[in-house]
């Protein structure tokens, strides 16, 4: 009896599993989909650059307070931390060229990539997710306005400009952080950090850095626009589309900065 | 002319529309009534092409606009000719009311700024909204001031058909009044073909030229709003009534009768206002004499309309047909599974009888597994086929015996036609009573009653 309760709980967990899979499965294929049709409308920007230039205020110049206030403690508790490994061990000659590689590489892009991921996949998440319930999107349908175009592609467009736009802005200030951090807390000269920083200094890790945050911003708006499409019932299943956007954002952000890096380095 | 041909939908095991026919003429108002959460808004999604259907097609003027082969870009075109009113007004929350109205004309049109905002101010005034309107947001506007909004959008394209989904559900009634005004307006300044989906019976009387009745993914009833006033179905006097439980009542009110002439045939009003009247002096017809099981009308009662209809048959020149249902083996099964077990079969037939049949029909319980129904306006050519696809569809239930088992019991029919001055009730009667024994010592089948000739 035991054995054969055994064999059945194993075979429910493996079908659950199965179903699981076949579910993921399904979330993936969609959202390539609606990728391609986002794609597909890319050449129509032009007619509505208006649209996109209201979502690249609201993505990008509305982040900035956020993306500053981060930035500024990333640069120091780069500092801090990288002192802290380096103690006894490292001379802290080396202390820049550290900081500078891992603010550039990874701390810089991701971090601040998955920041705005919070706020941003979230925000579209809700606001397509309001719509839909609201049947905002429906009407746009029946007035023969292509959601795909005229909602969809300013966000990615503006998602794919101004975030290596804020993570530039986020690594200048995070390196600003740093000096700050280092004159007043470590017993490092300012001549000798700025060497580190200079030291082994690569202009395509600098721009490979930035270059990727695209592929990154692809990833946020395409994440609110899956789960905003995705909404069924209201404020709860908005609020639940807004917690698996975050999710699945910051997921892929991590899946995707592993590929690139394996891909490139 | 917009014509829906079997429309059906399923959504997961739940079928929700099945087999839709409606024909809508140019210029008219068409209400669609029917329990929240049957199908109405359904039936508008797929006119405008937000859903396709898995069978059926729709049509205007002929050409065929839906169907499962369709795809979502088929219908842009069709869009042009359509406006649809949501039932929040489905505002874009982040423009403008003005930006809100201009959209469409900026993307579909050539016009100047100037020209759109012209026509934005028009629009505006046309739904009673000052111009001013146009700088506020959607979330500083009221439900009836946003309905409005609205219907200034669907409207700057010109449609030639609209569709309303459920725009007053949520108004004050003066706000409703004042929609329903427009909608009228709409119909009678720009000859707008409307399909309004409602569960407001005030409204649907005041805008009305049709009212169609959806139930179970059915449309039970089609006709003028005197009609399903007079309709005898008990399920839609219950709905226009808004009664909790089954009840048969008369139809239109006599203080009502001159609304009604407006809409209507004034010889048809006035054959139902006077049928009305005699069923209310009868003092057979009272709620008390109804059948208690079915809620049918009992035998007396149902041989007063009976008799109404034999006459009213042949001073209209208008063959009626009466079939009487028998339900198979009902003594075995009660023998079997006990008499509470036979009432529910009854039971279950009866509510079935009564959604099943149009709104002009009458049916009755005549005796213990004994149904009868009166079918106006019949076809004699086409009599067998429609007692068939009546029968089927009462033998659609399933019913549960008591040890668990599912139970499909079988129904004989017998057919009798009312074309002649030879005809009265007792004879139909006995006629169809022959048929119906014929049918049923074969079982499981119809039978049609030799005509009975002077």
């Amino acid at each position: 009896m035991t054995v054969f309760r055994l064999v059945s709980n194993v075979g429910a967990s493996f079908f659950s599993l199965v179903d699981m899979g076949l579910v993921f499965l399904t979330h993936v294929t969609r959202m390539c989909r609606l990728f391609t049709r986002i794609f597909a409308r890319f050449p129509l920007i032009a007619k509505n650059i208006s649209l996109s230039f209201e979502q690249m205020y609201g993505i990008g110049i509305e982040s900035l307070p956020l993306v500053s206030i981060i930035a500024i403690f990333i640069g120091a508790t780069t500092v801090t931390q990288a002192v802290y490994q380096f103690s006894g061990f490292i001379p802290l000659k080396y202390l820049g060229l550290a900081v500078c590689k891992t603010l550039i590489n990874e701390i810089g892009p991701v971090f601040t990539c998955m920041v705005v991921a919070g706020r941003i996949s979230t925000g579209i998440a809700a606001e397509i997710g309001s719509m839909k319930t609201g049947e905002q999107l429906d009407a746009m349908v029946c007035l023969n306005l292509d959601p795909v175009r005229y909602l969809y592609v300013p966000k990615m467009v503006a998602c794919m400009i101004m975030i290596p736009m804020l993570v530039i802005w986020s690594e200048l200030i995070a390196f600003i952080s740093s000096i700050v951090t280092v004159l007043f807390s470590v017993n490092v000269t300012l001549f000798v950090y700025l060497s580190g920083l200079k030291f082994l200094f690569n202009p395509a890790d600098l721009i490979l850095g930035v270059v990727k945050t695209s592929v990154y911003g692809a990833i946020i708006a395409l994440t609110g626009c899956y789960f905003g499409l995705e909404t069924k019932g209201g404020a709860e299943g908005v609020g639940n589309s807004t917690t698996k956007a975050v999710m699945t954002s910051f997921v892929l952000i991590l899946v995707f900065d592993f590929l690139i890096a394996s891909i490139v380095w | 002319m917009l014509r829906i041909e079997h429309l059906k939908k399923r959504f997961g095991n739940q079928m929700v529309l099945d087999d839709i026919n409606l024909e809508i003429n140019k210029g008219e108002v068409m209400c669609i009534i029917g329990q929240s959460g049957g199908g109405k808004s359904v039936i508008l999604k797929h006119i405008i092409g937000l859903m396709i259907p898995d069978g059926g097609r729709i049509l205007i003027d002929g050409d065929e606009i839906s169907s499962p082969l369709k795809r979502p870009s088929d219908f842009e075109k069709v869009r042009t000719r359509m406006g649809m009113l949501f039932q929040g007004a489905a505002l874009f929350d982040s423009k403008s009311v003005g930006e809100n109205i201009a959209f469409p004309l900026r993307e579909h049109t050539a016009f100047s700024n100037d020209k759109i905002a012209e026509i934005v101010a028009e629009a505006l005034e046309m739904v009673g909204l000052q111009r001013n309107f146009q700088y506020k947001m959607p979330s500083e506007l009221s439900g009836g001031m946003r309905s409005r909004v609205g219907l200034a959008r669907a409207l700057v394209m010109k449609p030639e058909f609209m569709l309303y989904d459920e725009p007053t559900s949520a108004l004050d009634p003066i706000m409703t009044d004042k929609i329903n005004e427009l909608m009228l307006s709409l119909r009678d300044k720009l000859r707008v073909t409307s399909i309004v989906v409602t569960h407001d019976m005030a409204s649907a009387y005041k805008i009305a030229d049709k009212i169609a009745m959806i139930f179970e993914g059915k449309i039970i009833f089609s006709g003028t709003p005197a009609e399903i006033r007079a309709s005898r179905n008990p399920y839609i006097q219950q709905f226009i009534r808004g009664q909790r439980k089954l009840h048969y009542a008369v139809g239109a009110e006599a203080e009502e009768e001159s609304k009604l002439l407006k809409h209507v045939d004034i010889g048809e009003v006035k054959h139902r206002v006077t049928l009305d009247r005699k069923l209310r002096r009868d003092k057979s017809f009272d709620a008390a004499s109804r059948d208690p099981l079915t809620g049918l009308m009992g035998y007396q009662q149902f041989a007063v309309v009976l008799k109404d209809e034999i006459e009213r048959s042949l001073t209209e020149n208008q063959p009626m047909a009466l079939a009487l249902f028998s339900i198979d083996r009902l003594q075995d099964l009660g023998d079997s599974f006990g008499q509470q077990f036979c009432e529910s079969v009854i039971k279950e037939f009866g509510r079935k009888l009564s959604i099943s049949i149009r709104g002009s029909d009458s049916a009755g319980r005549f005796s213990s597994e004994e149904f009868a129904l009166i079918l106006v306006k019949t076809d004699p050519a086409q009599l067998d086929k429609t007692a068939e696809r009546i029968r089927k569809q009462l033998m659609g239930i399933t019913i549960k015996s008591p040890q668990g088992h599912d139970l499909h019991p079988t129904l004989s029919c017998g057919v009798s036609l009312c074309q002649d001055l030879a005809n009265t009730a007792e004879t139909l009667i006995k006629a169809s009573s022959d048929a119906l024994t014929k049918a049923r010592n074969r079982g499981d089948r119809v039978e049609i009653a030799p005509v009975i000739a002077s």
